[in-house]
């Protein structure tokens, strides 16, 4: 069974939706040497692909209470990486259609284009989001986090039960989603659908 | 399988399918430790450690605020209320009685502040003459040869006479800890000087192309010419063709990194495009990055801003502006904090201080020029 990689899969999923970060890391380098090459093939860039594979982790990460309901992780992760590269490509055509307007109109001034969100831009949305969440989810979300304790580590800490701690933590990260959305972070390819 | 992937214009072509299928086959060995970094940054983004530093207007006109934490609030507002209401009913029973100086008195013993850093800095003249640039008033300075060397509202610039080849002359520019500067050289081209830096330039450029040395970190609005500007600093050379970008080669810091905001720059022999980052670690080879260019030049605007910097990445820059020493205390230098957001560069040190303090950070402030960091952040 341990040899069954559908079975290692989910396995790394289930954990990362408990909020084990040794298990991001296993599914991350698991991943990287098929989705490098991938992202690679569509975008043709080899600068684009560490900023597009950063993407598509931040997505997996952030929407990790619900990675427990994916049947084929791998079916799952190509989706969005396909979602990720395609979205940068539109991006792209849309950005060089406005320089070329642009060069035609002055003939000199290279227009910088501004990237969709900067990792520093999230990072204060995602920042503000915890601030402001109300405490007793702050405060789980921080053991959490912070913390690194499991779902059955903070139930017992807190007195809670495993089931109310785990739709804390799915709330915190629906909360921040929230967020990120309402600032234009736009998750594309997990609106799609959650079943493959 | 259903799979959604369109190109460009939305069209999934037969060969865009062929290649994309072929590739979900593909597999490469990929070097962790280039990767280790992304993975790091994903996990940080949403542990809550990375303090949001911002007060007042960012660069971009967007305001980030130092979010103040509420359930604090009440906690300050109900301890104020129980020790005045205690002094209420002590005074109560006590009748009017002078109330002992220590309750009312506020923890007010003068400590000492550390002012921003300004304008200034020290010009060498080819002959070795030095001339301190924070007191002088607008008008000419000196003349070397056909050059004229003038001073205009705390900028120095240079305007070449008749260009005799033979009589090619060297100036040094060197701010020290707590001055900045700002200069324009013969051939127009506009330079800022960050705190700690230096820069050595040709009074005017004669060969075939302009060459300048610098240390620490200085950012260029290189004039456009045929002949090309070349940049030296910690070994490294830096060729443009009219751009502007910024250098920062502290040698404190781990890498030497160049960041170009427009235009195009050879660093040694890489080429890089705008928005993009060239780190050079003297040893280690070179790292090209795409990166978040305002973070790079928010100094020449007047601004601090960090992007999930260390402590002691942020303290190395506050030493630099404050001229203070920074001392860790207790392994407070295995701080895991981490800090983004933007600050002014002209609030006082304990200003700035009082801001960190927000972030649990501990230090205390000796002799105005010493900065200790408690251990505990």
């Amino acid at each position: 069974m341990a040899d069954n990689p559908l079975y290692e899969d989910k396995e790394l999923f289930n954990r990362i939706a408990g909020g084990d970060e040794g298990a991001f890391g296993d599914l991350y380098y698991r991943y990287l040497p098929r989705l490098v090459p991938f992202i690679r093939e569509i975008t043709k860039s080899e600068l684009s692909t560490e900023e597009l594979i950063q993407d598509v982790f931040v997505r997996v990460w952030l929407h990790r209470d619900r990675l427990t309901g994916i049947v084929s992780p791998r079916a799952w992760l190509y989706k969005i990486a396909s979602g990720v590269a395609f979205n940068y490509l539109h991006r792209k055509a849309i950005g060089e259609r406005v320089m070329a307007e642009v060069a035609r109109r002055s003939d000199h001034s290279t227009p910088e284009i501004m990237p969709e969100l900067t990792m520093r831009e999230l990072q204060t949305i995602v920042n503000e989001a915890i601030i402001a969440m109300p405490d007793r989810r702050r405060q789980v979300y921080e053991l959490s986090r912070r913390e690194g304790l499991s779902i059955e580590q903070i139930a017992g800490r807190l007195g809670l039960s495993p089931n109310t701690v785990r739709n804390t933590l799915g709330h915190a990260l629906a909360f921040i989603r929230e967020r990120l959305e309402n600032s234009g972070y736009i998750l594309p390819a997990l609106i799609l659908s959650w079943m493959l | 399988m259903e799979f959604i992937a369109r190109d460009a214009d939305g069209v999934m072509t037969k060969a865009v399918l062929e290649g994309l299928l072929k590739s979900m086959s593909d597999e490469e060995e990929v070097d962790r430790a280039k990767w280790r970094p992304v993975l790091e940054k994903i996990l940080s983004l949403d542990r809550g450690t990375n303090r949001v530093l911002s007060i007042g207007e960012g660069s971009a006109g967007r305001v980030v605020r130092l979010r103040t934490d509420f359930s604090n609030i009440w906690r300050v507002a109900v301890v104020v209320l129980v020790v005045a209401g205690g002094t209420w009913l002590w005074s109560l029973r006590q009748g009017p009685v002078a109330v002992p100086r220590s309750v009312v008195e506020q923890p007010t013993a003068p400590a000492v502040d550390v002012l921003p850093g300004h304008n200034g800095a020290i010009l060498t003249l080819a002959d070795g003459s030095k001339h301190v640039l924070d007191s002088l008033q607008n008008g000419v300075i000196a003349k070397q040869g056909a050059t004229t060397i003038s001073l205009k509202d705390h900028k120095v610039s240079y305007a070449a006479g008749a260009v005799s080849a033979a009589a090619v002359t060297y100036n040094t520019m060197s701010t020290p800890r707590g001055r900045e500067y700002q200069l324009v050289l013969a051939d127009g081209t506009k330079v800022w000087l960050n705190a700690a830096s230096s820069l050595t330039y040709p009074t005017a450029f004669s060969g075939q192309e302009r060459v300048v040395e610098m240390t620490g970190e200085v950012y260029f609005e290189i004039k456009h010419e045929a002949k090309p500007f070349l940049v030296k600093v910690n070994g490294q050379t830096i060729t443009d063709l009219g751009t502007r970008f910024n250098v920062n080669g502290y040698s404190d810091e781990p890498a030497t990194v160049t960041t170009l905001i427009q235009g195009s720059v050879r660093v040694n022999d890489i080429v890089l495009r705008p928005g993009e980052q060239a780190a050079f670690i003297s040893g280690g080879g070179m790292q090209v990055s795409r990166c978040d260019t305002s973070v790079a030049v928010a100094w020449v605007n007047g601004r601090f801003s960090f992007q999930n910097a260390h402590l002691q990445d942020l303290l190395r820059e506050l030493a630099r502006w404050y001229n203070v020493d920074v001392v860790y205390e207790g392994g407070s230098d295995k701080s895991t904090l981490r800090f983004s957001g933007e600050i002014g560069r002209n609030l006082s040190l304990m200003q700035l201080l009082r801001i960190l303090a927000k972030t649990e950070v501990r230090y205390r402030l000796e002799g105005g020029n010493k900065l200790i960091i408690l251990p505990g952040n």
